[in-house]
């Protein structure tokens, strides 16, 4: 566990130090938080409130495949996973350290966010900041999973550049974390509940508007904490140490139990819930009819 | 206890796909020993000392290093053991100094920090990010992360490819040292003068197999290669008179000068003096080269190991 601590201090540090990922940590997703609050809430600090939800997954989402995914794809190519395979520290404190460092920098992030808001367009003070933490953690931590498996399957930096960007945009704008769910056609609303970060999006919602308890986000949090696991046990399964050690095409399918939490729920929810009329309730508060 | 071997190899084998890239090796080290595995790139040697290290599975064979086998209890070889594999970096934006700690944190014991940069040469350094070091203070830090763990034996996969003839001197240096801390030391290289220079004993390696092994004056002696004097005299020389030398076999004329080759270069060099002399003769220049480990492996192979 001292390998754990000590490497995800000094990734803390690396993090800091990096001039990119201060830029697209830290300030990009405050700039999203300008442009939402003047652009799109015009100021009026009931819809800010509202938007917190995406500008906080978009905070999250960059950093899992940014922060995490790309910077395993990084450090592989460089040859600095090479370095460290000789000591007696697997992948696993590598795997976990890039997760807690990114989960650290980005929780400080969401707080600053959320600091922003009450001081530019005086949001009021979240009622359940516990629960909001609770579901920001489990974001963070599936989206770094998330990060890790696109790292486990792509061979190379201009792949992992590839399905970064495609599943960005997915996630982004498939879930109503850019264009609200009410304003998207009926066959992407059904599709947004098979991602990820539709749920984040409507949790942080639920949580702060409709003062939505743990209990009632258990699905939702189930599949964060299943993707986790699964992308996890799924980056050790394909550590590679060395970038000459490609995967076959064939190994790339180990990638398929990552998505299965997410396409179980996202049944479920298509069947048996009312997410959908859910979240539409959601925004009809803020902006009527 | 001395004289008990700390490595031993016995018929190694290791195949990818229809490549037999080790074929049966088999070799013994001595704790305290500095041992090369000398080859060609290509002859295995690197798949072999991964085989050691336990970052590698293997076909065939018994291996033994410090007590374990490095297939079956990789993670307490690698505390017993230094490793500097081939092409590693380091984070840009890591110092020296975090580097160092990190690396500690990971083994159950481990050498001082400041011990290592003094060592190294790295105190002044040791606030500087990794992205700004010269390729030789990374070189140097790359070995100093190599025996953090203060370990028996040490193992370097082609120490000093690609570094500058001034970095590879330093190298030279610090490996040295271990040597003089009776550290065991195995290292693969193709570089002739670097087994020559450092290595007790060396294990020659072409396409899988050791073709010689022994001291590098052993090997070199109990070849048919013969050394080479080359000299310039004032005046020309009758080169019916320089074949008739004592053990010279071979005479060619070269650059304003003469060639000989000889197998008891001492014996000819004695007696062209004491021609020359007899002569009234003088020589302006004279060089001796020895046969060298790279005449071996010609000798052995047919081929250069640069080819």
């Amino acid at each position: 566990m001292k390998g754990v601590y000590d490497l995800t201090i000094v990734r803390l540090k690396l993090l800091v130090r990096n001039r990119s990922a201060i830029f697209f940590s830290i300030i990009f997703p405050i700039l999203f938080l300008f442009v939402y609050g003047f652009l799109f809430a015009k100021g009026d600090s009931e819809k800010v409130r509202f938007l917190m939800g995406p500008v906080v997954v978009l905070t999250i989402l960059g950093s899992g495949f940014w922060g995490v995914g790309f910077q395993i794809v990084f450090f592989r190519e460089k040859n600095i996973l090479r370095r460290f395979r000789p000591a007696p520290v697997g992948a696993g404190p590598l795997l976990i350290s890039g997760i807690l460092a990114n989960w650290l920098l980005q929780i400080f992030v969401v707080s600053l966010e959320f600091l922003i808001a009450r001081w530019i367009f005086h949001i009021p003070w979240p009622l359940q900041p516990l629960e909001l933490f609770i579901i920001a953690t489990l974001g963070l931590f599936a989206f770094a999973g998330i990060g890790m498996v696109i790292a486990s399957i792509a061979n190379t930096m201009q792949e992992t550049q590839v399905l970064c960007n495609l599943l960005w945009f997915a996630f982004m704008f498939l879930s109503g974390a850019t264009a609200p769910l009410a304003q998207l056609p009926e066959v992407i609303r059904h599709i947004a509940l098979f991602l990820p970060s539709f749920y984040l999006v409507y949790a942080m919602q639920a949580i702060m508007f409709g003062g939505a308890s743990l209990s009632a986000m258990l699905p939702e949090m189930t599949a964060l904490a299943m993707t986790t696991v699964a992308a996890y046990l799924l980056g050790l399964k394909l550590f590679r140490w060395d970038q000459h050690m490609k995967l076959s095409w064939s190994a790339k399918a180990w990638a398929v139990p990552a998505v299965i939490p997410f396409l179980a729920l996202g049944v479920w929810a298509n069947l048996f819930s009312h997410r959908i009329d859910q979240a539409l309730v959601l925004y009809g508060h803020v902006w009527p009819h | 206890m001395p004289g008990e071997p700390i490595v031993e190899v016995r018929d190694l084998r290791k195949n990818y796909a229809a490549l037999e890239a080790v074929r049966g090796l088999s070799f013994e080290i001595e704790r305290g020993e500095v041992f090369g595995l000398l080859g060609p790139n290509g002859a295995g040697k690197t798949t072999t000392i991964e085989i050691l290290e336990g970052l590698r599975s293997r076909d065939g064979g018994k291996v033994v290093v410090c007590g374990f086998d490095p297939g079956l209890h990789a993670r307490q070889l690698k505390e017993k053991i230094g490793i500097q594999l081939q092409q590693t970096a380091l984070p840009d934006k890591i110092t020296v100094e975090e580097a160092l700690n990190l690396f500690r944190s990971f083994y159950q014991r481990s050498l001082r920090t400041e011990q290592l940069l003094e060592w190294f040469g790295l105190q002044e350094k040791r606030k500087t990010h990794y992205d700004l070091l010269s390729g030789g203070q990374q070189q140097r830090l790359a070995l100093a992360l190599a025996v953090v763990n203060d370990p028996e034996m040490v193992m370097f996969d082609e120490p000093t490819a690609g570094l500058d003839p001034q970095t590879r001197r330093e190298i030279y240096s610090l490996i040295g040292r271990l040597r003089d801390e009776r550290r065991t030391v195995l290292l693969t290289t193709h570089y002739i003068e670097e087994a020559e220079q450092l290595c007790d004993r060396v294990a020659i390696v072409d396409r899988g197999k050791i073709i010689a092994s022994g001291t590098p004056r052993g090997l070199i002696e109990q070849s048919r290669q013969c050394s080479r004097i080359e000299f310039i005299p004032r005046s020309p020389v009758d080169l019916t008179r320089l074949h008739a030398l004592d053990c010279a076999e071979d005479v060619t004329p070269s650059d304003g000068g003469y060639r000989i080759r000889s197998r008891e270069a001492p014996r000819t060099l004695m007696a062209l003096m004491r021609m020359l002399i007899a002569e009234n003769n003088e020589v302006i220049q004279v060089h001796l080269e020895r046969p060298s480990l790279e005449d071996v492996f010609i000798e052995l192979t047919g081929r250069s190991l640069r080819d």
